[in-house]
């Protein structure tokens, strides 16, 4: 298994090298560049943008500017913002978390909602609760969380005159707990449970949910089950004790595969919820061709998902005995 | 952490049963539940509902104190002078100050004062002859008692600085530096003297504009600050700036300007920027009175009325220019069908402009003329309707039947051509320009032209290559908010590598150049109108540029919002000074 680690952790820094060559220069190919951008309609002379680009680092070889910002991301420094030339770290250190904790509890709501329902709904197949709990999935995988979201904010506003709380209410989970959950979880208070985190797992749950459904059906129909039931074992030992472990061996690697999609879904939620994060940040940085917040945003996102699916990986062999890397 | 602290509250707060159920109840979230913690949301000033009634003249006694709270999208940066778009200008307005700015009044602005030239940082102007304006500045300007100032004089060497560091690093440079030769300072630092090239008579209106000569401390350059911090001698001191949530500004105690009976300006103790960058958002925040004044989008004024009833909308048009370019090649190697003047005239009245008002706005607008919108100004603006106007206003009529008679007399009946226009930035921006860009190619079919649409992303495409000349067709654009008229006329119609920055068509005709020259150097502003309508009457003619429409706009503020300046227009960058600076909340 330690063997299995060193490899893949090797394996995962190939890719992140790759990723960031291919981030680096993807960006720099889009049309319309940040000297564009500054200069605006005006334009501005040959002067004007050739002063700019020294500013900005700009008239370097693309390939010595890229090896001075890898260097530089080995030791933590994601370089300077080319809109205002505020250090990249320096608002990283309160958007990453951010999305991280945001990205997090969706996980984990989108778990606490599809594993019992889906589960419910596999044991009780073919039942008014079955056809329920796949309505409810179904409708959750159908609605885009963008409609959604706007939904929320224009009938709250509308029905409570409330509004979610600007993003200048937000805080740090280790500043103030108690406003950050009531922030991500329940903006409008009254314990309604519509916040962002709540939107992010709500969208995500209709995967899980049938995935489970039909992974619990095809663990009910195996012999060990049947034995487990012919032994006169209860249904939750039966369930909670042996069906529901082994039907959440691939559950698992989609878990692992939702990763990227709570990076992209956390644009859309937080940009409509007002949350500080790196997606709504990746956004403004792609349209005003920040490059270098870009780049470090992609790389910390690959480093986010190639993390996850190491994890997800190793995890199996706990799950499965069976399975054993070399 | 601050000794309030979340964490200091909670080590100190007794555990009550109550409390301690509800933890429980955090801690033991069954399957399928989610787990209940909070109580209700802060309650306050932010969640009543907006008092009933509309801004009268008469408004009371203006109380000092207040959070103005105003929201963007987004900060681009905080530096004015190497920026293009608005908002690092607005966003500098706050803490900086002009030599001059332009006059504002409590409730509507007169049309023959917009853009007039007033005193901020200068106290008086001496103008010995055409070419020289001697400004003598406040002795009591200062700037903001924080570092790298300290609270020291504003002196004359800053003014020099200021425009030295305007002159090489800002975009809109050759809005001076066509017409300015000099800047010197006094000895004595209380004279700035500014010595022109040709006599320009809207001289102070270029001072007093709101995207070119801020006034920054020299230190805050030297430190390498300007994108940190704004530290200037505006009526506002910055605070903090957080990315992607706002900033905060408070209010500066030794700011000069005072109002009529003698008290210090501002009246607000603060003002808060938030970043939202979604307009439902936005209509939200405003609807809960989290939000003091928005702009609104034409098609969601009813909504904002349904969610807000006691809001106060002031509805206006904007000064922003659209119209019709034609390719360059046009003017600069008389390439058909757009050389020949009758098919420009031609597509001039295929356009149905009551009809894309009806679409653009619910109080539909105005028609522009070229390059004066009503927009800008009424008095400046030669309208297309009216009587001055004479027969050249015949030009803007809607007549499909005139379009096709004039197309065939050119010898070109059918017309197939590419229209550019922006896919980004100019819809958000202008939230009519999608509009206008769908329905145009329907009317033009009318008159046996068909379009084909060549939408560009702005920062790409559009602004670069198009918006700057090099294109094909014509294009469907939008103007910059100049402030003074000079600006419209020359960066339209000059050649580019002479002042004219947004000749996007490349209009080469001497002619008019060489009347624009003269009509700017005029001193009498009844001989300038004259002339200006004079002009506006030869492009009609022309119709170098094709104006479409200047529909009514909106924005809306807080019925507990008052003093608010200039209710009609017209546009204005400056924030504190032309926008909040005598904003008050009633109790």
């Amino acid at each position: 298994m330690r063997q299995y680690i060193v490899k893949r952790l090797a394996l995962a820094a190939l890719t992140l090298v790759g990723v960031s060559i291919i981030v680096f220069f993807m960006v720099r190919i889009i049309p319309g560049g940040v000297v564009d951008q500054i200069l605006g309609e005006n334009q501005g002379t040959p002067e004007d943008r050739a002063r700019i680009e020294r500013d900005l680092g700009l008239d370097k070889p693309n390939y010595e500017q890229y090896f001075t910002w890898i260097g530089g991301v080995v030791t933590l420094d994601f370089g300077k913002s080319l809109r205002g030339g505020a250090p990249v770290s320096h608002r990283l250190k309160n958007a990453l978390p951010t999305t991280l904790e945001l990205s997090l509890l969706g996980l984990c709501i989108s778990l606490l909602i599809a594993l019992p329902v889906g589960t419910l709904a596999a044991v009780r197949q073919d039942s008014i609760w079955d056809y329920v709990c796949r309505s409810i999935s179904i409708g959750f995988l159908a609605v885009p969380s963008f409609w959604l979201g706007t939904m929320i904010i224009v009938y709250a506003s509308v029905w409570f005159t409330k509004a979610t709380p600007l993003p200048t209410a937000y805080q740090q989970i280790w500043e103030n707990p108690y406003e950050n959950l009531k922030f991500l979880l329940f903006p409008f208070g009254y314990f309604v449970p519509v916040g962002p985190a709540v939107l992010l797992g709500v969208s995500l749950s209709g995967t899980v949910m049938r995935l489970t459904r039909a992974q619990m059906l095809e663990v009910l129909r195996q012999d060990y089950v049947r034995t487990a039931w012919a032994k006169g074992l209860t249904e939750r030992r039966v369930i909670m004790g042996h069906a529901v472990k082994n039907a959440l061996i691939p559950v698992v690697t989609v878990i692992g595969l939702q990763v990227p999609i709570l990076v992209g879904g956390s644009v859309v939620v937080e940009t409509i919820f007002n949350v500080p994060g790196i997606g709504r940040w990746f956004f403004e940085a792609i349209s005003t061709r920040d490059y270098t917040a870009v780049q470090a945003i992609a790389l910390l996102t690959a480093v986010a998902v190639v993390a996850s699916n190491l994890l997800v990986d190793i995890s199996y062999a706990y799950l499965d005995p069976r399975i054993r890397y070399s | 952490m601050s000794e309030n602290s979340f964490w200091d509250k909670f080590t100190q707060a007794r555990v009550t049963r109550r409390r301690a159920l509800q933890m429980a109840a955090v801690g033991g979230a069954s399957a399928g539940a989610i787990a209940v913690v909070g109580c209700s949301s802060g309650g306050g000033d932010k969640n009543k509902t907006p008092a009933a009634g509309k801004s009268t003249a008469s408004e009371g006694t203006p109380r000092p104190g207040g959070t103005f709270h105003y929201t963007i999208p987004l900060v681009t940066g905080k530096d004015p002078h190497p920026a293009s778009l608005f908002i690092p200008h607005a966003f500098g307005s706050l803490s900086y100050s002009r030599l001059m700015r332009f006059k504002t009044t409590v409730g509507e602005l007169a049309q023959k004062d917009r853009y007039t030239a007033v005193f901020e940082l200068a106290a008086k102007m001496e103008n010995p002859d055409p070419l020289t304006y001697i400004f003598t500045l406040r002795s009591d300007a200062k700037f903001h008692d924080v570092p790298p100032t300290n609270g020291r004089a504003v002196v004359a060497q800053d003014i020099v600085n200021s425009y030295q560091r305007y002159a090489s690093i800002s975009p809109n440079k050759g809005n001076f530096t066509e017409i300015v030769d000099s800047v010197t300072a006094s000895t004595d630092g209380t004279q700035v003297t500014f010595k022109l090239k040709s006599p320009f008579s809207l001289f102070l209106n270029r001072v007093a504009s709101y995207q070119d000569l801020w006034i920054i401390p020299q230190e805050l350059v030297d430190a390498k600050q300007t994108e940190e911090k704004t530290v200037g001698s505006g009526p506002f001191i910055f605070e903090s700036f957080e990315a992607g949530k706002g900033g905060k500004w408070r209010r500066n105690p030794s700011y000069f300007e005072k109002d009529a009976a003698g008290a210090a300006l501002p009246y607000l103790e603060g003002f808060e920027l938030i970043l939202i960058p979604d307009p439902n958002q936005v209509l939200s925040q405003f609807a809960a009175g989290q939000l003091d004044s928005i702009f609104v989008d034409p098609k969601l004024v009813a909504s904002l009325k349904s969610q807000s009833p006691n809001a106060v909308i002031d509805a206006a048009p904007r000064n922003i220019l659209n119209f019709l370019y034609f390719e360059p090649a046009t003017f600069t190697s008389q390439k058909p069908p757009f050389n020949d003047e009758r098919v420009r005239q031609g597509f001039s009245r295929a356009i149905d402009r009551e009809g894309l008002l009806n679409l653009a706005s619910p109080d539909k607008g105005k028609w522009p003329n070229m390059p004066i919108s009503p927009g800008f100004s009424e008095y400046w603006w030669l309208d297309p309707q009216g009587k001055e106007i004479g027969d050249a206003g015949k030009h803007y009529q809607y007549d499909v039947a005139e379009a096709k008679k004039l197309f065939k007399a050119a010898g070109v009946e059918t017309i197939n051509v590419p229209m550019h226009f922006s896919s980004n930035v100019y819809t958000i921006a202008v939230p009519y320009y999608e509009t206008l860009r769908q329905a145009l190619p329907a009317m033009l079919k009318q008159a046996g032209v068909t379009v084909k649409d060549v939408p560009e992303e702005y920062f790409s495409v559009y602004g670069p290559k198009t918006f700057a000349g090099q294109f094909d067709g014509f294009a469907l654009g939008l103007e910059s908010v100049f402030s003074d008229l000079g600006a419209y006329w020359t960066n339209m119609f000059y050649p580019r590598n002479a002042g004219g920055g947004r000749n996007h068509s490349s209009v080469n005709d001497t002619t008019l150049n060489e009347r624009i020259k003269k009509m700017l150097a005029l001193q009498d502003v009844e001989a300038l109108r004259k002339e200006g309508f004079e002009l506006q009457k030869y492009l009609s003619e022309k119709m170098y540029y094709v104006p479409v429409i200047n529909p009514v706009e909106y924005t809306a503020r807080q019925p507990k919002l008052k003093g608010v300046v200039n209710t009609q227009g017209p546009t204005t960058y400056a924030l504190g000074t032309e926008g909040i600076l005598t904003n008050w909340f009633e109790a």
